[in-house]
C-alpha cells in the first residue's frame, strides 16, 4: 500500500483508471485511479477535494473528461452498471409530498419491481432501515436522521452490489449514527461494497476497513489506517506522557533515535514528536523498565484519521 | 422490452422486475407530480375566469338575442384567448417545469441513477406531460365550445385537431427547453410572448419559425366555415401555408424536438 | 474577541437603513450572473437599437433631404422627437420587461422566501423596511434598466441631433415625463412582483400568475369591453374607450405615464380612462403592499 498508488482489495467491483475531469477551468479531479471491493470505503477529504464528483462519475451522472470508470465491467455511464449501484444522494431533496413508504414503493417502480414482490420489498427495506413505523407519515415532515434513513432505503431496495453514500451520517443524531454504522457494517458483511464519503475523519475510525485520502481532486493515500500509519514511516507522531519527574527524563528521551522532540509541559507532562512509532514503543518499554521513571501514563495524541490526514494535507501543499 | 428477472434481495424476497415497468413509473410518477402542483391549480383558475367570461360573451344581450354562433366563438373567445394565450401557457407550465422542477429540487438524480436508460426516462416523461397536457387543453377546449351549446360542436370538431397537434409540438419544445437549460420556465415564456407573439404580425417568412403559424394556417384551411381566415391584404401579408403542410410540417416538428429533447437528456451531465 | 475590541469594532458600524443599498446591489449581482438575464436584456435593447437608428436616420435625412424628411415625419409620427416618442418606446418595452421581471423576480426575491434568505438578513440589523426596501430598489433599476434608462439615452440622442439647446429648452418637460413614468413604472412594477414573489416564490406558478396579470387579463378587457358595449356604440369605440380596459394594468400605467409628459400626450380616449387608471394603479400598490408585508411577516413568524 502506498500514497497515491492505487487500492487493490480481492474483488473489485468498482474500477477507477486514471479518471480525470474538469469542469470548465476547475479540475476537480486529477488521474484518480482506485479499485473499490467488499467491506466499507471511506472516501475522506475536505469541502471542495472532488469527494462528490467521484461519487457522480462513479453513479454514471457524469462522465469523466480523460479515463475510464467501470462497475462490475460497465462502463458506470451505462444503465447496466447503474443496476449494481445505490447511491444515497447528499442533501435533504427527496419527493418531499410523497409518505416514506409511498417514496419506497415508488423507487422500488422505479427499478422495474412489479407486484407484491415489490411491496414486500419495500416493507423489508424499511424494515432494515428502522423507518417501518413511521412510514405513512409525508417525508416534508420527517426529521434529519429520518430522511437519511429513508434516502439510505431507496439505495438499498434493489439489493445493489455497490452502496454509494454521500455524507449518510450528516446530521444524524449520536444514536442515529451508532445504528446506520451498525447497519452498514451488516450490510458490508453480506458482501457488499459500501463507499461513505466523508469529510469528519473520526467517523470513519471505526467503521471503514479502507480509507481513500482525496484532496485537490488527486488520491493522496488509499489503504486501511494502519496501513498507512505504517507506510507514513516519517510521519512525526505525537506522543503525551505523564510522569513523576519529567524534567529528569526528557534530556534521556533525547537520545532515542526515534524520538525527534521533547517539550515541558507542567506540572507533570512531556509532549514527544515521535519518527518512528514501532521502534520509539520499543525503545521506552525499555526505558521505563530500567530507569524507574514513574510513567502514569503514555498516550499518542494524533492516532485519529485526523492526524494522518492532516499530514498528508501537509505533505501535498508542501511535498518537499 | 419486457425483461423479467428474478432478483434476490439480502432478506431473499424474490421479485420481478422489468424494465417496462420502471418506465411505467416514471410515467406514473411524473403524472402525479406534475398533476398535484400549483401550475395546476392556476391553470385552473384561468380556465374557470375563461369560461366565465365565455358565459358572459355568450349570455343573450336585449340588442342582440340570437345566439352565439360557432364562428363568434372562433373568432371572438378561442382565437385571441385560447389559442394566444392559454394553449402555449399551460403547455409551457406543465412542459418545462417537468425536467427543469426535478432539477432545481434536486430530485432529478433519483431517476438519473436508475436502470433506465436515459432517453426511456425521457420518453417517459414526456408521455406523462403530453397526456396531461392534451387532457387539460382538449378538456379546456371543449368546456368553452360547450357554453355555446350544440352550437359549439362544430368550433371543437375545426379546433380540437388543430389543438392536439399544437399541444404534442409545444410540449416537445418546451421539454427540450426544460432538458437543456436549468431556467427553462423563462425560456419558454420568452419565446410564447416573444418568438410566438411579435413575429406572428411580422410580414415575411419569419413568422414560419412559430408554431402558432402553422396552426392558424391548418385552422385557416380546414376552419373555413367559421370565416377564419383573414381577408385581402390582411391574408396576403399573413401568407399561410395549406393545412397539409402545417399537419406535416407540426409532426415533423414534434416528432424533432423529441428526438432531439431524448439526445440531449441523454448526454448532459445535470448538477 | 475582547470586549474593547468589540467596542471599537461596533463603532464603524454604519446606519441599518444604509443596508438598504447592499441588499439591492447584492440581488442585482446575482440576477447579472445568469446568461439567461443576458439573453432577455439583449432582446429588451432590440427595440432600443431599432429606435436609436430610426431617430438617427430621420433626423439625418431632415437635414440632408428636408422634402422626404417631412413626408416620413409625417409617416412615423411616432418619431418626431415628441413626449409621444419617449412614451410609446416605453409602453413597447411592456412585454420583454415583464418576462424579465418574471425571470428576476424570481432570482431576486423568490429564493430568499423558498430557501431561508430572509432569515439571513434579519437576523442581522437589517429589519423588515429596510430589506423591503433594497429588494425594491434592485427591482425599480432593473425596469428603469429597459425603459427609463433606454429613454433617455434617446431623448439625448434626439437633441443632439437636432438643434441641441432649443431642444432640450423646449422640451425640458419630457426628462420629466421620462423620469415620472419611470418612477411609476419601477414603483408599481416593482411593488406587484415583490408582492407575487413573497407568495409565490416557485418559477412556474410565478410566470403564470404574471403571465395571466399582463397578457391575459389586457385580452379579457377587450372581450369585457365587446360584450358590455353600448347598443349604440362601436366596437372600435367599444375597444378604445371601455372601462373594462384598465384591467390592462401596463396600459394604465402608459396612461398615466402620459400624464407626467403632460396634457398633450394623453389621447383623447385616455382622458377618460385617466382617473380609473389612477384609482387602479394606487389599488395595485395598496393591495401589493398589504400582501407583502403580511407575508414577510408571517415568515419572520415562522422562522
Amino acid at each position: 500500500m502506498n500514497a497515491a498508488t492505487p487500492a487493490t482489495p480481492a474483488t473489485p467491483l468498482a474500477g477507477v483508471r486514471n479518471v480525470s475531469k474538469w469542469f470548465g477551468p476547475l479540475m476537480a479531479l486529477n488521474g484518480v485511479s482506485l479499485e473499490i471491493g467488499p467491506g466499507i470505503t471511506g472516501l475522506v477529504g475536505p469541502n471542495g477535494a472532488g469527494k462528490t464528483t467521484l461519487l457522480r462519475l462513479l453513479t454514471g451522472q457524469i462522465k469523466p473528461s480523460l479515463g475510464r470508470l467501470e462497475i462490475c465491467g460497465h462502463d458506470a455511464w451505462l444503465a447496466k452498471a447503474r443496476d449494481r449501484i445505490g447511491l444515497c444522494p447528499f442533501g435533504d431533496a427527496t419527493w418531499d409530498e410523497l409518505s416514506g413508504r409511498q417514496l419506497i414503493r415508488v423507487t422500488a417502480g422505479l427499478r422495474g419491481f412489479t407486484g407484491a414482490g415489490a411491496h414486500r420489498r419495500a416493507e423489508v427495506v424499511l424494515e432494515t432501515v428502522g423507518m417501518a413505523d413511521r412510514a405513512n407519515r409525508p417525508v416534508r415532515t420527517y426529521s434529519k436522521g429520518m430522511r437519511q434513513r429513508i434516502k439510505l432505503g431507496q439505495a438499498l431496495i434493489h439489493d445493489p452490489d455497490l452502496l454509494v453514500l454521500d455524507e449518510p451520517l450528516n446530521g444524524v443524531d449520536p444514536v442515529g449514527r451508532e445504528e446506520l454504522n451498525d447497519l452498514f457494517l451488516a450490510l458490508a458483511k453480506q458482501g457488499k461494497a459500501v463507499l461513505v464519503s466523508s469529510h469528519i475523519l473520526h467517523e470513519m475510525d471505526q467503521l471503514a476497513d479502507r480509507i481513500l485520502f482525496i484532496c485537490r481532486g488527486k488520491l493522496l493515500a488509499s489503504g486501511s489506517l494502519a496501513e498507512i500509519r505504517d507506510m507514513l514511516d516519517d510521519h512525526p507522531l505525537k506522543v503525551r506522557i505523564s510522569c513523576e519527574a519529567p524534567r529528569r527524563i526528557a534530556p534521556q528521551l533525547l537520545t532515542f533515535e526515534s524520538v525527534k522532540a521533547v517539550s515541558i509541559r507542567p506540572p507533570e507532562d512531556l509532549l514527544l514528536e515521535v519518527q518512528n512509532p514501532g521502534r520509539f514503543y520499543a525503545e521506552f518499554g525499555e526505558f521505563a523498565a530500567g530507569n524507574d521513571a514513574q510513567v502514569h501514563r503514555l498516550k499518542a495524541t494524533d492516532t485519529s484519521t485526523e492526524a494522518v490526514f492532516d499530514y498528508l494535507m501537509e505533505r501535498a501543499s508542501h511535498p518537499k | 422490452m419486457e425483461t423479467a428477472n428474478e432478483h434476490s434481495t439480502s432478506q431473499s424476497v424474490p421479485v420481478r422486475h422489468s424494465r417496462f415497468a420502471a418506465c411505467a413509473q416514471v410515467f406514473r410518477l411524473t403524472l402525479r407530480r406534475q398533476f398535484f402542483s400549483r401550475q395546476t391549480i392556476v391553470t385552473a383558475v384561468l380556465l374557470g375566469l375563461s369560461l366565465g367570461i365565455t358565459a358572459l360573451w355568450a349570455y343573450p344581450k336585449s340588442w342582440n338575442p340570437d345566439p352565439r354562433t360557432s364562428a363568434q366563438l372562433a373568432s371572438q373567445i378561442l382565437s385571441p384567448l385560447y389559442m394566444g394565450f392559454l394553449l402555449p401557457i399551460i403547455c409551457l407550465s406543465y412542459a418545462s417545469a417537468a425536467i427543469s422542477g426535478e432539477r432545481t429540487g434536486q430530485t432529478l438524480v433519483y431517476l438519473l441513477t436508475t436502470n433506465i436508460p436515459r432517453p426511456l426516462v425521457y420518453l417517459a416523461i414526456y408521455a406523462a406531460v403530453v397526456l396531461l397536457t392534451l387532457a387539460v387543453t382538449l378538456g379546456g377546449l371543449s368546456a368553452l365550445c360547450l357554453v355555446i351549446d350544440e352550437n359549439g360542436l362544430e368550433a371543437f370538431r375545426v379546433f380540437s385537431t388543430v389543438v392536439t397537434c399544437a399541444t404534442v409540438t409545444y410540449v416537445g419544445l418546451f421539454l427540450l427547453f426544460s432538458a437543456g437549460v436549468r431556467r427553462a420556465t423563462f425560456l419558454a415564456l420568452a419565446y410564447a410572448l416573444m418568438i410566438e407573439t411579435l413575429t406572428a404580425n411580422i410580414p415575411g417568412v419569419v413568422k414560419r419559425v412559430t408554431v402558432s403559424f402553422y396552426a392558424k394556417s391548418w385552422l385557416y384551411e380546414t376552419g373555413e366555415p367559421l370565416d377564419l381566415a383573414p381577408t385581402g391584404a390582411a391574408l396576403g401579408l399573413f401568407n399561410p401555408v395549406s393545412a397539409a403542410s402545417a399537419q406535416w410540417v407540426l409532426a415533423l416538428a414534434s416528432v424533432g424536438f423529441l428526438a432531439l429533447g431524448m439526445w440531449v437528456f441523454s448526454r448532459k451531465e445535470y448538477d | 474577541m475582547s470586549a474593547g475590541l468589540r467596542d471599537d469594532w461596533k463603532e464603524h458600524q454604519r446606519a441599518a437603513w444604509l443596508a438598504c443599498w447592499p441588499i439591492a446591489r447584492t440581488a442585482l449581482l446575482l440576477v447579472f450572473r445568469r446568461k439567461l438575464f443576458w439573453l432577455l436584456l439583449g432582446i429588451a435593447l432590440l427595440t432600443f437599437m431599432f429606435m436609436f437608428g430610426a431617430i438617427y436616420l430621420l433626423a439625418e435625412l431632415k437635414a440632408q433631404q428636408p422634402g422626404i424628411g417631412r413626408m416620413l415625419s409625417r409617416m412615423l409620427p411616432d418619431l418626431d422627437g415628441s413626449g409621444r416618442t419617449f412614451l410609446n418606446f416605453m409602453l413597447a418595452q411592456g412585454t420583454v420587461t415583464m418576462i424579465l421581471l418574471a425571470f428576476a423576480g424570481s432570482v431576486l426575491a423568490g429564493n430568499d422566501h423558498r430557501r431561508g434568505g430572509l432569515t439571513f438578513y434579519l437576523s442581522r440589523r437589517i429589519n423588515v423596511l429596510y430589506y423591503s426596501v433594497g429588494k425594491l430598489l434592485a427591482i425599480g433599476l432593473l425596469v428603469s434598466l429597459t425603459t427609463t434608462l433606454p429613454a433617455l439615452i434617446l431623448y439625448l440622442e434626439q437633441g443632439l441631433l437636432v438643434d441641441t439647446t432649443e431642444y432640450f429648452r423646449e422640451n425640458y418637460n419630457i426628462l420629466f415625463g421620462i423620469l415620472g413614468y419611470g418612477v411609476l413604472l419601477s414603483l408599481t412594477i416593482g411593488l406587484l412582483l415583490f408582492a407575487l414573489v413573497s407568495w409565490m416564490p416557485r418559477p412556474v406558478p410565478l410566470v403564470m400568475t404574471w403571465g395571466c396579470l399582463f397578457v391575459f387579463l389586457p385580452i379579457l378587457g377587450r372581450i369585457l369591453s365587446f360584450v358590455f358595449r353600448d347598443r349604440e356604440e362601436s366596437i372600435r369605440e367599444a375597444l378604445e374607450g371601455s372601462h373594462w380596459l384598465l384591467l390592462n394594468l401596463w396600459r394604465d400605467l402608459y396612461i398615466l405615464g402620459a400624464r407626467c409628459f403632460g396634457e398633450e400626450s394623453l389621447r383623447r380616449s385616455d382622458e377618460d380612462l385617466l382617473t380609473g387608471a389612477a384609482v387602479v394603479v394606487a389599488t395595485v400598490c395598496v393591495l401589493s403592499f398589504v400582501a407583502m408585508v403580511v407575508r414577510i411577516r408571517q415568515l419572520q413568524h415562522h422562522s
